[in-house]
Order: C-alpha cells, then structure tokens, then sequence
C-alpha cells in the first residue's frame, strides 16, 4: 500500500491552507458590467465610435471654427454645388456629376476651374459640406448631451421626490406627468419653442422639458422598491435624512437604469432638434447643426443628394451608435436580461 | 368593467381640459400679434379685434372658447380669412387619418411576421439580421427615411409619385412606408421577446409533444400569448407617428393636419396651433384609452389594479 502511494506525487497547489481559499477575484459592480459589456461587439465597436466622434468633434474646435464654416465668396458662384471629390479616381466620389440639364457626366472642379478638393462637395452657396458637418455635428452633440443633462437632472429629483414622499404628493405628481405624456412631443416641443424663442439654449431648455418624463417614472419606480429595502432601513434608523438617503444610498443603486435612461435620451434628443429645425424652430442661420443641414438639403435633394445624405447618415450613426450602446449597456447592467 | 371604462373617460377628460387651458394661456404669453401687415391702422387693428372678441379680457376670452369648443367650435384661423378652424382640421384630419392607420396597419403586421421568423430563427443568421434591421429601423427617424425613399424611389428610379395626396394609391406608398418602418421596427422586437418566452413555456412543449410543428405551433398558439402586451406598444406607437408623420406629411406636400401645423408656426396663426394641438391631443388620448379597455378586455388583471 505505502508503495503505491509513493509513486504518485501531488501536483498543483502544494500549500493545503491555500487550496482552501476561493481564487475568483471580487468585482465591483462597474468592473462586472464592463466584463460583460466587453462581450458585446457591437456595443463595444458604438463606444468607441462614440468616444472617436466626440474627441473629433472637440479636437476639431480650433481648426474648424463656426465662422469659417459659414463665410462663402460671395463674389463667383464657381464653388457652388460642387460635388464631393476625394482626390482618387472613385466612381461616385471623383468630382464627377450630371449637372441638371445635362446628358453626360463632367468634372465640375475642372470646368469650374477649382483647384481644391472637396471631400464632401460644397453646398449652394459654396460652403465646404465637411466643415458644415463638423460645426453641425458639434452643435447637434452639445444640445442633445446639455439637454439630457438637464433632463436627467429634473428626471431624476422629481421620481425621487415623488417616490420617497409618496402620498397625495406622489400622487399629483404622477398625474401631472400622465396629462405631460398626453400630449404628444412634438406639440410641447413645439410650443416651448415658440416661447422660449430661437437661441441655443431656448432649444436645449425645451427638448430637455419634454423628455424628462420617462426618467422620473423609472427613478419613482425604483424609489418605491428601494424604499422598503433594508439597507434603506439601516441608513434611517442611524439618522441620516431622507436627501442624504436619496443622494448617497438610492441614486448609487439606480445608476444602471439611469445611465441606459440616458443612452435612450441622447438620440431622441438629437432627433427632436432635426425636428424642430426642420419646422423653422431649430438654430438660426448661418448656423449649422445637423437638423438645419438636413432641412436645407431638403431642396436640393433631387440634383445635389449628397448635401442632404451626408448629415443624414451622420445623424443615424450616432443616434444608432447610442442605442446599441444603451442597448449593451441594460443586458450588461442585469445579466438575468442577457441570458435569456 | 363599466366602473373601469367610466373612470378613463373621466380622466381622459380633465387631461383634456387641462391641455385646453395650459395651450390657451400658452398662446397668451407667447410674442407677436397675428396683423403681419405694417399698413394696418390702429382704428382697423381695434376693429379685428372687436370682430374676434380680442379685445375682452382673457378670462372671458378663456370662458368664450371653452363654450366655443363644446360646441364644436375652435375659432376663426388668421392665416385663411374667415376659415373656421373646426372647418380646416375637419378637411385635413381623414388624410392624416388615413395615412396614420395605414402606417401602424402595414407596420404592425410586418412587426409581427419579422418578430416570430426571429423568435423561431433564435440566435442563428435570421435573427442576427432582423435584428440589426430592427435596431436600424428604430434609429433612423421616419422624416430621414421619407428623404432616402423619395431619393430613391421618386427621383431616381421613378418608379413612384413624389409628392401629392387623394389622385391614387400608388402616392400612399412612399409616405406610409416611410412611416411604418418605426412600428414594424419596435413591433418586431418585442414580439421576438415575447415569443420566446412563450416558446420555452410548459403548453407549448405540450403541443409540440402533441406533434404540431413549427407553423402550426406559433399561429395557434404562441400569437395568441404574445399579442396582449403588444397592445399596451400602440399608445407610444401612436405618440410616435404623430411626430412622424407631421414633417413626413410635410416632405410629401400631403394636405394632413401635420402639414397645417407646420405652415401654421411661422406665420402665428395661433387659433390654428391651438386647434391642431388639441386635436392631436385628443386622438392620443383616446388612441391610448381603446388600448387600455382592449387590454383590459383581454387581461382581467389589468382591472383588478
């Protein structure tokens, strides 16, 4: 017997203390849903599209002013409509189009005898389309990111308001957001605007009122869960005060609901100044934000699509870019979500 | 049931007084007058008003189109002369009408043949492309998407009327595409959850025990227990092509209410804006309201809450 057990010896772990301890290393919450959002490609390829697009849009700050992006020669018409032209003999992308009228396809740069190439064409009045989208996009990110700040900001006091007094307080509460929700967005966007006037910060104040409503019926969900918890129990009994629970043991467990919440806004948010933009509520000209540019292209849609096209598909990518991050985000947020 | 359809209406109505008076002192304080014309004297300015009751105090101004409004009347627009607002709504909201069901109709029915090709394809290459379809056709708004089809299928193939209302169906087209990709997109997804959770549930592994197979299996039976919580999306749906389906009608030339109340914030034609608001609001509400009873019809839980 003894001799069978000196022919084997043991490999592995050698200290028996040490094979008692459990190896798998505790993750915060944020490290685990980054473990589990790192699984998902598409929210991770949305992040750093994300990330890349907002480095542009700041990088780009001194290079491309909005003034730069506005002026036009106002003395020769050559540089209007011009075509996007990269330089390369691409077909469709060479400076190359059928002028309307035309049977056959020029070069417009040559004829027009225009040296420099527009990589995204100019528009009708021979402003560089690139440089238009760059102070578009610019404007488009800092009005839907400063009304979803503001959005988050009434969103989330007023659920956590109405959901920790609870009562006839809650209650009324609620009921001015089920009338807030009766009306259609559009209208209430439209009549804020029409109050507020025309500036920047007129559009951020009224897409920011209109949307928080979805933020503060989701916080006041929570709250109503949380409330009856026991850690909540735990921070009353030792005397903190209903903000001080609020603040630092409430909106800590919401943060998973809150930044998908946010995710969802952004987009809606950036859809809802192409909107206002497209019914003359939206920046002034000469500004550009991505609604203005789209609207304006709208004219020209049928000789010059890609005055048009370009914000468009601009637009779409970061609204999509935020969606399947949001998306990413709530299957990384609950895992139940992601196994089924 | 009764007692249950009785309180929505109840609310449904004083949701809608209270948007008649918040829209009403809106229009109050919002700035400019409706006399765009600088030629206009005091004397002929005084005379307008006195005509259109501008001169009363807003109290009684409040009290006379509350009255008005019961009796179906929503004041006279300044944009058109002497068109009663009642008059130019009632033209216009058939088409709107028209255009919007056909959207929420063609994209519900797309939603849920998508969504159950999806569920019954789980995880395999069908449903990996519905669904970045569907994630497509929730990001791109309607207004874009009716300029990419217009493109498209108007100017550069031709194969379809650009713009137009009422002369023939083939004008439909373009404008209700463009408007049900948004429901056919939301539809899809959540019928796809919502079918597989039923799926994996106990009577359907009997039926399958029983020998249907897979068409049978989801017509019969898993439709049926996924549809109910896809009543409760139509509210939102609606919401949705509300917007929508104002800058769609608008891009189209379609003669909708969307189009009026677009051409109707420039020029401050507030009896319009007014009229079109509560309008919108009203079809909302009451579009909400049937889903509620339907769903409360279908799902006896829903009462009891």
């Amino acid at each position: 017997m003894e001799d069978v057990q000196n022919e084997f010896s043991l490999v592995g772990i050698k200290d028996k203390a040490a094979s008692e301890t459990i190896v798998k290393p505790t993750l915060s919450t944020w490290q685990s849903v980054w473990h589990r959002l790192r699984k998902n490609k598409l929210a991770v390829v949305s992040l750093v599209f994300l990330v890349l697009v907002m480095l542009y849009a700041l990088i780009s700050l001194p290079i491309v002013s909005q003034n730069s992006a506005n002026q036009f020669d106002t003395n020769t018409a050559k540089y209007k409509n011009l075509p996007p032209k990269s330089g390369l003999p691409i077909p469709g992308w060479n400076g190359n189009t059928t002028t309307p009228g035309a049977s056959e396809s020029v070069d417009v740069y040559a004829k027009n005898d225009v040296d420099q190439n527009f990589i995204l064409g100019t528009d009708n009045l021979g402003r560089s389309v690139a440089k238009r989208v760059t102070v578009g996009l610019r404007i488009s990110l800092f009005v839907a990111i400063a009304a979803t700040a503001i959005d988050l900001l009434i969103g989330v006091s007023y659920g956590l308001i109405s959901g920790w007094v609870g009562g006839w307080l809650d209650n009324i509460m609620q009921r001015i957001i089920e009338v807030i929700s009766a009306i259609p967005n559009l209208v209430v966007v439209t009549l804020l605007a029409m109050l507020f006037g025309s500036s920047i910060w007129s559009i951020i104040l009224a897409i920011a009122l209109t949307s928080w409503t979805g933020m503060a019926r989701q916080v006041r969900n929570l709250t109503l869960t949380y409330k009856e918890r026991d850690f909540v129990l735990a921070a009353r009994t030792l005397g903190e005060s209903g903000p001080k629970i609020a603040v630092k043991h409430l909106v800590p467990n919401m943060s998973g609901t809150i930044i998908v919440q946010i995710m969802m806004t952004v987009p809606a948010a950036i859809m809802f100044e192409a909107v206002l933009s497209a019914i003359n509520l939206g920046v002034k000209a000469p500004t550009a934000s991505l609604g203005t540019l789209i609207t304006d292209g709208q004219n020209m849609l049928q000789y010059y699509p890609y005055q048009i096209l370009i914000p468009s598909v601009v637009l779409v990518l970061v609204s999509l870019a935020f969606i399947l991050l949001g998306d990413g985000l709530r299957d990384a947020f609950d895992p139940k979500m992601a196994d089924e | 049931m009764a007692k249950y359809i009785l309180k929505r209406v109840l609310f449904l109505l004083v949701t809608l007084w209270i948007v008649v008076t918040a829209t009403f002192f809106l229009m109050q304080i919002l700035p400019g007058t409706p006399y765009n014309n600088p030629h206009l004297s005091a004397s002929a300015i005084a005379q307008l008003d006195q005509t259109y009751g501008l001169d009363k105090p807003v109290m009684v101004q409040y009290f006379d189109y509350l009255v008005n409004l019961l009796h179906g009347d929503m004041g006279t627009s300044f944009q058109y002369q002497n068109q009663s607002v009642t008059m130019l709504i009632g033209q216009r909201l058939p088409v709107s009408a028209q255009l919007g069901l056909q959207a929420l109709v063609v994209g519900i029915l797309l939603g849920l043949w998508f969504g159950a090709v999806s569920a019954k394809n789980q995880n395999n290459k069908v449903d990996g492309f519905l669904g970045i379809i569907s994630t497509l056709g929730i990001s791109v708004p309607s207004f874009i998407l009716a300029i990419v089809l217009l493109y498209v299928f108007g100017y550069n193939l031709g194969w379809l009327p650009v713009s137009g209302w009422g002369d023939s169906f083939s004008e439909t087209i373009l404008p209700t595409l463009a408007l049900a990709v948004g429901p056919a997109a939301t539809t899809t997804r959540f019928v796809r959850s919502e079918m597989i959770d039923v799926l994996h549930s106990d009577y359907i592994q009997l039926a399958r025990a029983k020998g249907l197979n897979g068409t049978q299996l989801i017509r019969k039976h898993a439709y049926r227990n996924s549809m109910i919580p896809i009543l409760t999306l139509i509210g939102p749906m609606v919401a949705n092509l509300l917007t929508g389906s104002t800058l769609v009608e608008n891009i189209f030339s379609i003669p909708g209410i969307g189009q009026q109340f677009v051409s109707s914030i420039p020029t401050k034609d507030y009896p319009v804006i007014m009229g079109t608001t509560i309008v919108y609001a009203a079809m909302l509400m009451v579009c909400i309201l049937i889903t509620d009873i339907l769903t409360a019809i279908v799902d006896p839980r829903v009462r009891l809450k």
